[in-house]
């Protein structure tokens, strides 16, 4: 039933932990098909520079070695933020876009290369060297492409977001064991300590990117709600494209073709407000924002105006939007990205659908600015290619450690972004009686705007579910359930505090407990009740 | 026949769940939020028992087997009022957000879906606990039997029995929803009832040969379970159609 309010709540949390769950589902099972490469690669990174985890080494060794690496990896990772940081603050937004694509184009070549090579040796794959080298490389580029150049179905720059994700992580749940569970330790402490501390870079970056009204360059996985499955979108869109002249004004200017489907990608607002008594739905309503009335109100939180512009331009590049196209349509008004956003006049205000595409690239740039502060983050960190005897490995590793460092500051900013849609309606002060769905802060559902992750969340949970599919299944359903439970904490408390949040620690800290205590507690349990066939 | 056979046994275990999840569950993501939570309930509930009885594991004699089974099942069974606790407050949450939005408050199939979620994550997350993990060496080339049961494999053994808890925990939440919203105790007390006497049947597996018999008795629960569960919320529907039907008519002639 389209009415009923079952329909309409929570789509923004399930919609951000689908692509979660695909991301660890991919990795359990490379983990689990590759398993004998997994234990035999020796994986040469920053994260195993200066201790090689050997079996044959005490506890306590092991613990030291863990502690060096895994301090080693922060260490650089801040430094590399940092420079991300300076980078973004001189404004070389072109060239940290630039990395950071050549660096989704190396992980998704190389590092995609080397693991469909081990797949295609494990499950004795008959593919010739030729096609397959034509098959990987039209991969990658069709990849770099859609995530940051290219307006693509928004399918397809998730799927590759996700892809990206997947083989990073693989690639992690190589390291030694007693190295990762204390980097994972060590990454949400700093994650902590660079969003929410006032002196931490990632918190620096997003405050920059308000300020500047700029887009952070980075990978940021970017969850479109939608209104409804299948038809039904259309259903509820209909009648509201007919309700206003302004929509469809605004209408005609996104491509035919792709207008339904632009549509569909709309960000939820919180209602708006019509007085036209349309019956569509709250949602629908919410799902256009009256730009208009916000770009006026946004002056007052200057951050959020500045940040849509500026992080259109550099957004688009990030690719975590299909923005691009649009930018191409204006070339002169660096503001203009139209695409998912329609305007909508509720005061009856008729306005350009330039201006409101400006508005909406407003609305947009602030919500991006976060996410932007990530990319940085991995940008800076893939331009340090100064590494020292650095070999392909550590480059790559290096990248890693970049989209990783992205993606905290995209959870970073995807909490902010959450935050700063929230904000700029609130500021809306249009006299509806209809008020807007402002209760749902409460429960932290229906939340405005697009969810937006990071894409180092979604490494960083998917190396601790892989290394827990290293021991067994049992502990890869309780890590996964521990980490989901977190997320949605997370996204709860993104609710409430409406700022930047470090999307890593509730997850992994909850992932973590439920791993050792279903580890050590509750596998004998169970195996003492399968074993026996008798059941509780 | 390895991946065929882990399939198999997982499809067995689990395909009515997915039917269920992808018939009911997906299109409303709320509901899809409902299984997750009590999933997790279901899952930290276990670790507390695990917890509690891991000093005292390996089990030797049977009789601290069924001292173990009746905590167990208690334990599990004592969550379910609190769910229901919890389902009722957020359903006041839910009413009001409901008539902010201008939209209908949930109806009785709405509230019996959301018992259906509640019950659907309880079984999959037995299913995946007890079964799956068990599952994991059926992918590969050989099949195994335990001892005490020599006509099927370990894996088959365990797949239908975790089918028939994952039905008995999925329609049973229904009933005691119904029971609880009512107050008929015989409903309330229907659902550990039936937990209790599937997981005593269980233990019948425990004897040489037991299987044979275990298994489709507790399969014979999980199928009263159902038919219980169908009967009731078939005659409350009905209840309630003619409730609506009377009242029209009163409207009509009044």
């Amino acid at each position: 039933m389209g009415d009923s309010i079952l329909d309409f709540l929570g789509s923004e949390i399930v919609g951000i932990i689908s692509p979660v769950s695909i991301c660890m589902v991919l990795v359990v099972l490379l983990v689990k098909v590759l398993e004998i490469e997994v234990s035999d690669t020796v994986l040469t990174s920053v994260a195993s520079l200066i201790y090689s985890e050997d079996s044959t080494d005490s506890d306590w060794t092991k613990f030291l070695g863990a502690l060096i690496n895994a301090g080693v990896f922060v260490l650089v990772v801040t430094v590399v933020t940092f420079l991300l940081v300076l980078l973004f603050y001189y404004r070389c937004t072109k060239c940290l876009r630039i990395y950071t694509a050549l660096g989704a184009f190396t992980v998704l070549a190389y590092m995609g290369g080397s693991i469909a090579v081990m797949l295609i040796q494990e499950l004795e794959l008959p593919i010739d060297v030729i096609t397959a080298s034509i098959i990987l490389y039209n991969f990658a580029v069709v990849g770099v492409l859609s995530v940051f150049f290219c307006r693509v179905p928004i399918l397809v720059t998730q799927g590759y977001l996700v892809l990206v994700g997947t083989l990073v992580a693989f690639w992690f749940t190589s390291l030694p064991e007693w190295t990762t569970w204390v980097l994972l330790v060590a990454i949400s402490l700093y994650d902590i300590i660079a969003v929410l501390t006032p002196g931490g870079p990632l918190n620096m970056l997003v405050q920059l990117a308000m300020t500047r009204d700029e887009e952070i360059p980075a990978l940021i996985y970017e969850a479109r709600p939608r209104i409804a499955s299948g038809g039904r979108s259309t259903h509820l869109l209909r009648p509201r494209a007919h309700a206003t002249r302004e929509n469809q004004e605004s209408l005609p200017m996104l491509n035919g073709d792709n207008a339904e489907e632009l549509q569909r990608r709309i960000w939820k607002r919180r209602s708006t407000v019509t007085n036209e008594g349309n019956d569509s739905g709250w949602t629908f309503e919410s799902l256009y924002a009256p730009l208009i009335e916000r770009k006026e109100e946004s002056r007052e939180s200057a951050a959020s105006s500045q940040i849509m512009s500026i992080m259109n331009s550099s957004v688009q590049e990030q690719g975590n939007t299909q923005f691009a196209s649009q930018e191409t349509m204006n070339e002169e008004n660096p503001n203009v990205n139209a695409i998912d956003f329609v305007s909508e006049d509720v005061d009856g205000n008729t306005d350009t659908v330039e201006q409101s595409e400006r508005t909406l690239l407003h609305q947009k740039a602030s919500i991006q600015g976060l996410t932007a502060a990530n990319l940085m983050d991995g940008r800076v960190l893939t331009d340090q290619k100064g590494n020292p005897g650095a070999r392909d490995n550590s480059e790559v590793m290096q990248q890693h450690e970049t989209l990783h460092q992205q993606t905290a500051s995209m959870r970073a900013l995807s909490a902010v972004n959450g935050t700063d849609m929230r904000m700029s309606s609130n500021q809306q002060e249009n006299s509806d009686e209809e008020s807007s769905i402002d209760d749902d802060e409460g429960i932290g559902l229906g939340a405005s705007g697009a969810i937006k992750l990071g894409l180092g969340d979604f490494i960083f949970y998917s190396v601790l579910v892989g290394r827990a599919a290293l021991f067994d299944m049992t502990t890869v359903y309780s890590s996964y359930m521990a980490i989901i439970t977190g997320l949605g904490a997370t996204l709860g408390l993104l609710a409430v505090w409406r700022r930047a949040l470090p999307a890593l620690p509730i997850s992994i800290g909850l992932g973590l407990v439920f791993y050792f205590l279903t580890r050590f507690l509750m596998e004998p349990f169970i195996l003492q009740f399968g074993g026996n066939l008798v059941f509780i | 026949m390895a991946l065929a056979a882990g399939i198999g046994y997982t499809l067995l275990a689990l395909g009515p769940a997915f039917a269920l999840f992808v018939s009911v569950i997906a299109a409303k993501p709320l509901l899809v939020l409902f299984v997750l939570t009590s999933a997790l309930i279901w899952l930290v509930s276990l670790i507390i028992l695990s917890a509690f009885w891991r000093a005292f594991l390996p089990i030797g004699s049977s009789w601290l087997l069924v001292l173990l089974l009746v905590t167990c099942v208690s334990f599990q069974e004592l969550i379910r009022p609190v769910f229901w606790f919890s389902y009722k407050k957020l359903e006041g949450l839910l009413n009001a957000l409901a008539q902010r939005m201008s939209k209908p408050e949930l109806k009785y199939y709405e509230t019996m879906q959301i018992a259906l979620a509640g019950g659907l994550g309880h079984g999959i997350a037995h299913a995946v606990f007890f079964c799956l993990s068990l599952l994991t060496p059926s992918f590969g080339k050989a099949t195994f039997y335990v001892d005490s049961c020599k006509q099927m494999p370990l894996f088959l053994v365990a797949a239908m029995l975790s089918l028939s808890f994952l039905i008995i925990h999925t329609f049973s939440m229904i009933v005691a929803f119904n029971g609880y919203d009512d107050g008929k105790r015989s409903l309330v007390v229907f659902a550990p009832a039936m937990h209790f006497a599937a997981a005593f049947l269980s233990l019948v597996n425990l004897f040489q040969g037991g299987c044979m018999v275990g298994v489709p008795l507790v399969l014979v629960c999980a199928v009263g379970v159902i038919c219980y569960c169908g009967k009731i919320v078939w005659a409350k529907v009905g209840d309630q159609d003619t409730a609506i039907s009377m009242s029209n008519r009163a409207n009509i002639l009044s």
